[in-house]
């Protein structure tokens, strides 16, 4: 490790955030490093692979591959960390399912024998969020807040798996009200909104999205109906399907339901790095805060000038 | 009419003991935000009930509620005062539809993405063009070798392929 981190982590990028919100990869990129934290790249990493598609193809075969991408982690020596909320359901459900059923264990290891590769279990896959609060706690990240927000209100939307199942996450058990992200945006002095339903998932899980999108934009609707209700400026999340769901969604929810919802939704969903980035007074370039945005069908889908404009009104 | 088949209830149970557990109360169903979307057209509790029944054919044929509908957000896990697995219940349940070729379109291409090219999405020039401008660094895929020596082994691109035929 060189002198100059205090953690290092393996960087397990997934497939919706390097592909589909490169903007998320560079806040994480650049705020781990700003905090004192090397991300290592996992070289060979594939596909988590996704609790809710692949899984639901073929456990055995979800298992397999899951433990292969913890093990590339595991021969770097550190724990794989992942900004996204189904890496992480993968990963650590894999993780504690082979710890505790040895027979599984064997298993998946004489599958991963057939490549040269061996699954021991003995480094924890992290969220982006446990480094946080967990790891690195929030005294130490609030050493490094330079501006501070005066008025924002923020609808935190904190996804499914990241706390549950409960017995398989680092919560202390905590599924119903957890408030460690809340914890996190409210050190920028931004306010965590309490909105109806906030813990409801936001559609696009379990591949809704994939299987039948009309459901995955009710639920969208149900939950931007219930966050412009309460007044909020921005969404924030740790998820980038959560992040597609609720932006790309939004233009969805705008097309699909613009009877029923009155006016658009046009409230920009930034990623809990982007917000702790420019409250860091980090460049807003090395957050992936793209103002001029030239590509068509290029994400954001919704545009994130309005939190650009209160980041200058507030911050600089 | 639907057929109790107690093969395959076994099969369930030997997979998850805890399908037995279910007296169904019906928490599930009241806590599950698509049920609640849906109005009540997606029942976890019904699943549950099929599968206590073995009614394979209502399941995996005819597949009402269709267990696709399950965002997998494992509200009803920790809800069931019996602590029945529910989320991993139903994953298997799709299992079985797989092995029949009796799952949606979109899953097939996200399948066939993962045997291909190691991941789900492949990557769009304007995607690459834009982790270019954010100075991010050229990503070096999965050995598509190795992922499909796995593939291979737990049979998993033999079925893949067998939608593909069809």
């Amino acid at each position: 490790m060189s002198e100059d981190y205090k953690w290092r982590y393996g960087f397990f990028l997934g497939c919706v955030i390097p592909n589909r919100y490169p903007m998320i990869e560079a806040s994480i990129r650049n705020v781990f490093d700003y905090l004192g934290a090397e991300l290592l790249d996992l070289p060979g990493a594939s596909c988590c692979p996704a609790p809710g598609v692949f899984r639901a193809f073929h456990i055995p075969t979800w298992f397999v591959i899951a433990a292969r991408n913890i093990s590339i982690a595991e021969e770097l020596g550190v724990s794989p960390i992942t900004g996204c909320n189904g890496c992480y359901g993968t990963l650590r459900d894999a993780w504690y399912e082979l710890e505790h059923d040895y027979d599984k264990k064997k298993e998946v290891n004489e599958y991963l024998a057939k490549i040269g590769r061996t699954y021991k279990g003995n480094f924890e896959p992290k969220h982006v969020i446990q480094a946080f609060y967990l790891d690195m706690g929030l005294d130490y990240l609030k050493d490094f807040i330079k501006l501070k927000f005066s008025d924002l209100k923020v609808a935190v939307h904190y996804g499914c798996h990241i706390v549950k199942p409960s017995e398989k996450r680092p919560w202390n058990g905590e599924y119903e009200a957890p408030r460690f992200l809340d914890e996190i945006v409210e050190i920028t002095g931004a306010k965590s909104i309490d909105y109806k339903d906030k813990y409801m998932c936001c559609g696009a899980g379990g591949a809704v999205r994939t299987a039948v999108k009309e459901v995955a934009a009710d639920f969208t609707r149900e939950k931007l109906v219930n966050m412009r209700d309460a007044g909020v400026d921005i969404i924030i999340n740790c998820c980038p399907f959560c992040h597609l769901q609720l932006d790309l969604g939004q233009v969805e929810v705008n097309n699909f339901y613009g009877d029923v919802i009155g006016e658009p939704f046009h409230i920009p969903v930034i990623y809990i790095t982007q917000l702790l980035g420019v409250a860091f007074g980090m460049d807003p370039n090395l957050l992936g805060l793209i103002k001029n945005h030239e590509l068509q069908g290029v994400s954001p889908f919704i545009s994130i000038d309005p939190f650009l404009n209160i980041v200058k009104e507030q911050l600089i | 009419m639907s057929v109790i088949n107690f093969d395959f209830r076994n099969q369930v149970i030997k997979h998850n003991a805890s399908l037995s557990y279910c007296y169904q109360c019906s928490t599930c169903s009241g806590g599950c935000p698509v049920a609640l979307l849906t109005n009540g057209e997606y029942n976890p509790r019904k699943i549950i009930e099929e599968a206590i029944l073995g009614l394979q054919d209502k399941l995996i044929e005819v597949q009402d509620p269709n267990p696709w509908l399950c965002s997998t957000c494992q509200k009803c896990v920790e809800l069931c005062p019996q602590k029945v697995e529910l989320t991993e219940i139903f994953t298997l349940i799709k299992n079985k539809c797989f092995e029949e070729g009796k799952y949606p379109e979109a899953f097939h291409a996200q399948g066939q993405a993962v045997l291909e090219n190691g991941i789900a999405i492949p990557y769009s020039k304007a995607v690459l063009s834009r982790r270019e401008k954010l100075g991010l660094p050229i990503i070096t895929t999965a050995p598509i070798e190795e992922i499909k020596t796995l593939l291979r082994q737990t049979n998993f691109e033999q079925n893949i392929i067998k939608r593909e035929a069809e």
